[in-house]
């Protein structure tokens, strides 16, 4: 079994950088260190590392370059730089045929390889294993909803974000050594459909239409905070100061349920 | 392409998604409500596509779908992308510009084989999407986990696939003057089964881990022990969530160490979070910050939850609940609107 | 042979087959204890080794003064009367034979008569001893010690010993009653009893009975000394004299951990120091997780080093708070820290780490600190306050160290905010590195990461060499700890806030305008009192702010751990209770209404013990000394 595991670095989650808007690019902050691997990249590795018999572990372009040092800590025996942009699909799909690809993981980018190949493809993977007639996996469609699903051969994975990664000691780094690493061209021509704008800090949508005001005021960056899946510090709305009876206080707690769709039609 | 007579058939399409209760996922119509918006901007229809039977079509026509279609066939029966996709192809409305999926794995799947099967973009992690003065979309996409966004524009006349997250976009009742349902049936014998699901698995709010549940109530210190306990596993019931604890509890004996949120325990992100008798100290924030909806249950003003919680209610559990747990009662039989 | 002249012939009435045959036996005795030996030191061998040799003279003044064996009062007579009384009967056994193979006639007159006393009242008070522990051992004895069979035989055998040997004597004695003889007085007194039942040739085959009973009995204790606690004889001199590096300081490993635990992982000394164990359970005793009823037991950690195959269950290696309680008690100076940190580095290796651990640990290492914090947020808990931060190029002779906790932890601020306003209104000059800080290394390498805490180490040491700086003060005896013992020389001066704010109060710069009237108590931090001796500073620094104390129990370097150290903070061990509640009930029980402590983690695991007491209990605040100081500043 050859698995193919693509490893990126991504912004450190808990970091608020600036745009430096004549790079178009982003800074961090004195002290901070940006980009951190993905864990789900080495999360792909270990989990491969159950069951097959090569890893390699690759990188699209230099700047990922770090994150396969912990490929090849987590346990690939490979890993190559690959110089080609995300938009080489059937480039990179006809070299993985010639490499004998088994199971690709990876990112978004998998998805449209899969697509172009023929292969099977399959989103927010948990748990991975080799069955009689392919691969078994199951497949987290969120709020804990879960397919127990199968997949021919070759095929592409993309793992589900929520999962963790085992922790790979700076001993275990420290002993990789820089030379195992080696970088390969794929040629490949690609016509940009898409006008890119700037990099801007995300900004909240303005609400429009009607019939959608909250049963409570929100404040924006509660809403903003919402949108990004960070509630973080939220100043509640100060309560007015009347003291509310327990049976107002019980309709509050039911239509701002129902407001927001988190009771099911049925009450239940 | 599908040859309808109408020939101003729908700009802009979503894939219309039940949840397994049978109810149109909140995704679904929030998914809607965008769409219907930009095809009004656009000058044209919105429609949806229901693969499968569905009872509740037709609720479609109050959150701003003017058409549906309606795939039925054995193959789709239980979800294959590939055959998804597939469908999705085949019956795509000739003027059809924007297709909205939701970025789930299912929806991302279709998107992948769908961008390759159309030649069309498909971009992901959609915030915005606009209309220039010129008539060109122009689709602000979030970058780096949702902190910062790009906005793109079509350089050609190629179909938009675009996936959104759950919460991005805003439902919006609208009621469709003309709302009509089209079933068509296609061969799917050309789709290859590349893969297959086997089984799908519910969660039990009761079973389930606690970091996966989409719900959960929570019971502290507040509960004074088991009698309180039991009010938070009443009201869990009644609102489909799992329970959990914060560690005095779990220590005091009165949850077992699975459900225990906080620092040294789980750390959960359910859409749902009901703090009862909780104070709200550090460590147990540390598990439960990212909740999308923090709603506490804690007489004391002060405690430090409030500052943290979307709905402050300054109460004790023990009377709170069982009041809460009658108004849902007489909700389900229909007596409280 | 003269009547009047005080000696004794040697082997007197052992009939030559005999001998023969003790000196055959004996042969294979001690080619039997040799072999044990040399397997053993075989095993011993396979571990790395450790930098320093062995000290005799540690050795010898441990002997002496049995210091830590006098800690329980009744241990150290008992020990003190079976040692003591062993030496001088080995000794007296070691002259006989010189003068019998050597003849060299010199055990006669008054050397004779004192060699007689001596010998006599050291057999005593060994019988004394002996029984003494007997004693401790019955079923209702001593909780701790094991009730082991071969425990018991040992000292029964041993006793079994020293009385055949003095029915020996007795024996002898009675032959003729020599005058001289009464300078052996048990000997005497038991010959005086023997003779109503036996005499004449009765007498001389009693005692070649008695003699043989006694040669097998030695013999037999021999044999044993490999397969009893007897071996500690032998082994617990090796530990004894190679006590490694200082209280809490930890051992570095010899290489890099890359994999599993195996016998290779660990020092010699480590496994000299499994087999020196004496199982008293001392080390148990004292264990906060272990009273907290958490899985770990750290006699059981270094008995399982014995074992061909180790294993140790990984809830116990994850229960220790690294207080150094265990190895502060250990008689013989066993390193238990040091076994529990190999089998925490084997594991890092293999990444087995609960979440909250691996978060910490990668939090630590792509952001510098165990919170999960941007390292560029280090100077939030300065917000409204007037603090320097140090400059690129700019020299610094006193540096604040604020450290992770004084920076990201709220409780940890407290100290940090209270800190810089007594600095302030002191006006001494001071800068903090602000950004440029990084985790000490603490957390990181007591939860197994060596390799990255060798990294902050050395990060944290170039800026203290680039800023030229003279003096560390910090509030967290963990970084003080450590840097003050465990990073790598040169370091500035190291001082720690308590022993800081000490100086200022008597040297008159720092005036307090009132004084706290509640009754206070102080909370020792392990790695302040215990692990760096200093209980006096914060004392000190309490008479100045407070008018009434009292001492918590357990106290100073005894102190009882909060239950924060050794990665506490992101582990989560279930036991019957907790470790923090176990110290808030010690607040409790001394009925104060401040506990006063030194410590960031101390302070935020003391608070966490106070809500977690029952209702009604924990009416008290807990407040570190800066705090408590700046309560009774004044006006600047």
């Amino acid at each position: 079994m050859k698995v193919f595991v693509q490893m990126w670095c991504e912004l450190d989650p808990v970091l608020s950088p600036r745009v430096d808007r004549q790079k178009d690019a982003l800074v961090a902050e004195k002290g901070d260190t940006l980009f951190r691997v993905s864990p789900i990249a080495r999360r792909a590795v270990a989990d491969a590392a159950l069951f097959a018999q090569e890893i390699v572990a690759f990188c699209l372009g230099d700047e990922h370059r770090t994150s396969l040092r912990h490929a090849l800590a987590g346990g690939a025996h490979e890993a190559i730089v690959l110089q080609c942009s995300e938009e080489c699909i059937s480039e990179f799909a006809h070299w993985l045929t010639d490499e004998s690809m088994d199971i690709l993981i990876g990112d978004r980018m998998v998805g449209l390889v899969a697509a172009q190949a023929g292969w099977a493809h399959l989103a927010g993977v948990e748990k991975l294993s080799i069955g009689c007639r392919g691969l078994n996996a199951i497949r987290n469609l969120e709020r804990g909803n879960r397919e127990q699903v199968t997949a021919t051969l070759p095929a592409a994975l993309r793992l589900h974000g929520g999962l963790r990664a085992p922790y790979i000691s700076k001993a275990r780094l420290a002993a990789v050594s820089e030379d195992r690493i080696r970088t390969q061209v794929l040629a490949g021509s690609f016509q940009p459909l898409i006008e890119t704008g700037p990099l801007q800090p995300t900004r909240p949508r303005t609400k429009l239409g009607s019939n959608t005001a909250p049963a409570r005021p929100i404040s924006g960056k509660s809403r903003l905070d919402a949108l990004m899946g960070m509630s973080g510090a939220v100043r509640a709305v100060k309560p007015e100061k009347r003291v509310k009876s327990t049976e107002e206080l019980a309709e509050e707690f039911v239509r701002y349920l129902a407001h927001h769709r988190l009771l099911d039609n049925k009450g239940e | 392409m599908l040859d309808n007579q109408n020939k101003k058939g729908p700009i802009v399409q979503i894939l219309a998604c039940p949840e397994p209760s049978g109810q149109w996922s909140k995704h679904t119509l929030e998914l809607l409500g965008d769409a219907w918006v930009l095809s009004e901007r656009l000058g044209g229809q919105t429609g949806a596509w229901v693969l499968g039977s569905c009872d509740g079509i037709d609720e479609l026509r109050h959150f701003g779908c003017d058409l549906v279609l309606n795939v039925q066939s054995p193959r789709l029966e239980s979800w294959s992308s590939e055959a998804v996709a597939f469908a999705l192809k085949q019956t795509l409305p000739n003027n059809c510009r924007v297709i909205l999926l939701p970025a789930d794995a299912h929806g991302e799947e279709v998107a992948a084989l769908l961008s390759q099967a159309l030649r069309g973009y498909w971009i992901p992690d959609v915030l915005i999407i606009s209309v220039t003065r010129t008539g060109s979309l122009e689709v602000t996409a979030m970058v780096h986990g949702g902190k910062f966004s790009r906005s793109l524009r079509a350089n050609a006349e190629v179909p938009f696939i675009l996936t959104m997250k759950e919460g991005v976009a805003e439902v919006r009742k609208k009621k469709g003057p003309d709302f009509r349902i089209e079933t068509i049936e296609i061969d799917f014998f050309s789709v290859p089964r590349l893969t297959e699901v086997k089984n799908f698995m519910a969660p039990d709010p009761k079973t389930i881990d606690i970091t996966d549940a989409p719900r959960i109530v929570a019971g502290g210190k507040g509960t004074a022990g088991e009698a309180g306990m039991k009010l938070v596993a009443q009201l869990a019931e009644k609102l489909g969530a799992s329970v959990a604890a914060s560690r005095l509890a779990v220590d005091l004996g009165w949850a077992p160490a699975e459900r225990q949120v906080g620092q040294t325990g789980r750390t959960v992100r359910p859409r749902l979070y009901v703090a009862c008798g909780i104070s709200g100290a550090s460590h147990h924030v540390a598990g439960m910050r990212e909740s999308e909806h923090i709603v506490a249950i804690n007489p004391d003003a002060r405690a430090p939850i409030h500052d943290i919680s979307h709905l402050t209610l300054a109460a004790d559990l023990h009377q709170l609940i069982p009041t809460i747990c009658g108004l849902l009662e007489r909700r389900a039989a229909g007596d409280w609107v | 042979m003269d009547f009047l002249l005080p000696q004794r012939e040697i082997l007197w009435n052992v009939p030559s087959a005999v001998l023969t045959a003790f000196y055959i036996s004996f042969a294979f005795v001690f080619l039997w204890v040799g072999f044990w030996f040399w397997k053993r030191s075989r095993r011993w061998n396979v571990g790395s080794s450790a930098p320093s040799g062995p000290s005799l003279g540690k050795l010898a003044k441990y002997l002496l003064t049995h210091e830590r064996i006098r800690r329980d009062r009744y241990a150290g007579w008992m020990h003190l009367l079976i040692f003591w009384g062993f030496v001088i009967l080995f000794i007296a056994t070691i002259l006989v034979a010189i003068q019998h193979y050597f003849h060299i006639i010199f055990l006669t007159g008054a050397t004779y008569l004192v060699f007689s006393l001596v010998s006599d009242l050291g057999g005593l008070a060994f019988c004394v001893g002996i029984a003494m522990a007997l004693w401790r051992r019955r079923r209702d004895g001593l909780s701790r010690l094991q009730r082991l069979t071969s425990t018991k035989a040992m000292l029964w055998l041993l006793l079994v010993v020293a009385v055949s040997g003095f029915l020996v004597e007795a024996a002898r004695i009675s032959k003729d009653f020599p005058w001289f003889e009464t300078w052996s007085p048990v000997g005497y007194f038991l010959a005086k009893v023997l003779a109503l039942g036996v005499s004449g040739e009765k007498t001389l085959s009693l005692h070649v009975f008695l003699w043989v009973t006694h040669a097998v009995a030695v013999g037999a204790l021999f044999v044993v000394v490999p397969v009893t606690l007897l071996r500690h004889v032998m082994v617990a001199g090796l530990s004894v004299a190679n006590p490694g590096q200082k209280l809490g300081v930890l051992n570095e490993p010899s290489a890099p951990v890359l994999q599993g635990v195996t016998l290779e992982s660990f020092r010699k000394r480590d496994l000299i120091q499994a087999d020196a164990c004496l199982t008293c359970g001392l080390c148990t005793e004292v264990c906060p997780a272990e009273a907290a009823g958490k899985p770990l037991s750290p006699r059981a950690v270094v008995l399982g080093l014995r074992e061909d195959v180790i294993t140790v269950p990984e809830d116990a290696i994850w229960s220790c708070t690294t207080c150094n309680a265990c190895d502060a008690a250990c008689p013989v100076h066993i390193n238990i820290v040091d076994k529990i940190l190999t089998f925490r580095r084997a594991m890092v290796a293999q990444a087995k780490l609960s979440d909250t651990v691996s978060e910490a640990l990668e939090s630590t290492a792509e952001r510098f600190n165990p919170f999960s914090r941007p390292n560029s947020q280090r100077m939030e808990w300065a917000t409204g306050l007037s603090v320097s931060v140090a400059k690129e190029d700019e020299k610094v002779e006193l540096l604040y160290w604020v450290g992770c906790a004084g920076a990201f932890d709220p409780g940890g601020r407290s100290v940090s905010q209270a800190m810089v306003r007594i600095l302030n209104q002191m006006k001494i000059p001071y800068r903090v590195l602000g950004r440029e800080e990084r985790c000490t290394g603490d957390p990181v390498r007591r939860l197994g990461e060596e390799t990255l805490w060798k990294e902050l180490s050395q990060y944290n040491q170039d800026q203290f060499v680039k800023h030229g700086v003279k003096t560390i003060l910090t509030h967290c005896p963990h970084c003080f700890h450590s840097f003050k013992n465990e990073y790598s020389k040169p370091m500035p001066n190291v001082v720690h806030h308590s022993q800081w704010l000490k100086e200022k109060l008597n040297d008159g710069t720092l005036k307090l305008r009132s004084k706290a009237s509640e009754k206070l108590t102080f909370h020792d931090p392990c790695y302040l009192a215990r692990a760096n001796e200093e209980a006096e500073a914060p004392r000190a620094v309490l008479r100045s702010a407070s008018q009434d104390q009292v001492e918590m129990s357990p106290s100073r370097q005894n102190t009882f751990c909060c239950g924060g150290g050794g990665g506490q903070m992101w582990l989560d061990v279930r036991g019957k209770t907790r470790v923090e509640t176990i110290r808030a009930s010690h607040v409790e029980a001394s009925g104060a209404k401040t506990v006063a402590t030194g410590c960031p983690f101390c302070r935020v695991m003391l608070e966490a013990g106070r809500s977690s007491l029952p209702a009604g209990q924990g009416g008290w605040r807990v407040r570190d000394l800066a705090e408590l100081v700046v309560e009774n500043l004044g006006e600047g």
